[in-house]
């Protein structure tokens, strides 16, 4: 009785993709760590929406956050 | 449990639409996305945000979702299986990738929408502003490959499918 036909081994595509994703994630990562360790939208809101950069007060920057207020800026 | 070939063109014709449909979606929020960024004329972020918002909640969000689903289905209903070739997990990835950028994607978007539709500036918000464009851009691009594996599907079984193919001693490729 023959054995049964051993497992080819993985494909070079699945290979080569899974080394390509490898290196961009390791990119990504090493980018979020340059930029202070924060991806997505609100990275670039915790330091532009700064009502009073628009308004002339003294008032604090907006802060980043997962439900941030909307600013209170005024005007177009 | 295997669907029969009617039943499941059906299912494929709905993958195909739903998946086609949202990339034409995409393809319509860069566009307004790039308008966003470039436009100089005054209420271009007051018309083109809001509607940016729209298209991703109601179209964008639901189609990512049902693609998903739908794939995932097709898979287990089709002698295809889900993790028995390497192209279907590898349309499987891609997919939960898009649909998690998505939704990290999704807050930014409503908040600038809610911004503008405030009356209140979106010039300090250039970062975020290019981040659709970005993001858009990209997943454009992601999205061209579960749509190149789904035409060309690379030869290639996991070990899990090469266990199946051999325990059913079957030697002919699904359709």
């Amino acid at each position: 009785m023959s054995s049964p036909p051993t497992y080819p081994g993985t494909p070079r595509w699945v290979k080569t993709t899974g080394k390509v994703i490898a290196v961009l994630a390791i990119l990504l990562v090493a980018a979020m760590i340059l930029s202070g360790g924060k991806h997505g939208p609100w990275r670039h809101l915790s330091f532009e929406a700064n009502p009073s950069a628009a308004t002339g007060s003294d008032s604090p920057p907006a802060t980043a956050g997962p439900a941030p207020s909307v600013p209170t800026a005024s005007g177009n | 449990m295997l669907l029969r070939p009617g039943p499941r063109k059906i299912l494929l014709v709905v993958h195909v639409t739903v998946s086609v449909g949202m990339l034409g979606t995409v393809a319509a929020f860069l566009a307004l996305a790039i308008v966003g960024v470039v436009g100089r004329e005054p209420h271009t972020a007051q018309a083109v945000y809001p509607a940016m918002a729209l298209i991703a909640r109601l179209l964008i969000l639901p189609l990512v979702f049902a693609s998903l689903l739908i794939g995932v289905v097709q898979s287990l209903v089709t002698p295809w299986g889900l993790f028995r070739h390497w192209w279907v997990i590898a349309k499987l990835a891609v997919n939960i990738f898009v649909a998690a950028v998505l939704l990290v994607q999704m807050p930014g978007i409503g908040f600038v929408a809610n911004t503008v539709a405030s009356n209140l500036p979106v010039d300090n918000m250039l970062g975020v502003r290019m981040s659709f464009v970005i993001h858009a851009a990209g997943g454009l691009v992601v999205l061209l490959i579960p749509m190149a594996l789904s035409i060309y599907k690379p030869r290639g079984l996991t070990r899990y499918g090469w266990r199946k193919q051999t325990e059913l001693a079957s030697g002919s490729q699904p359709q």
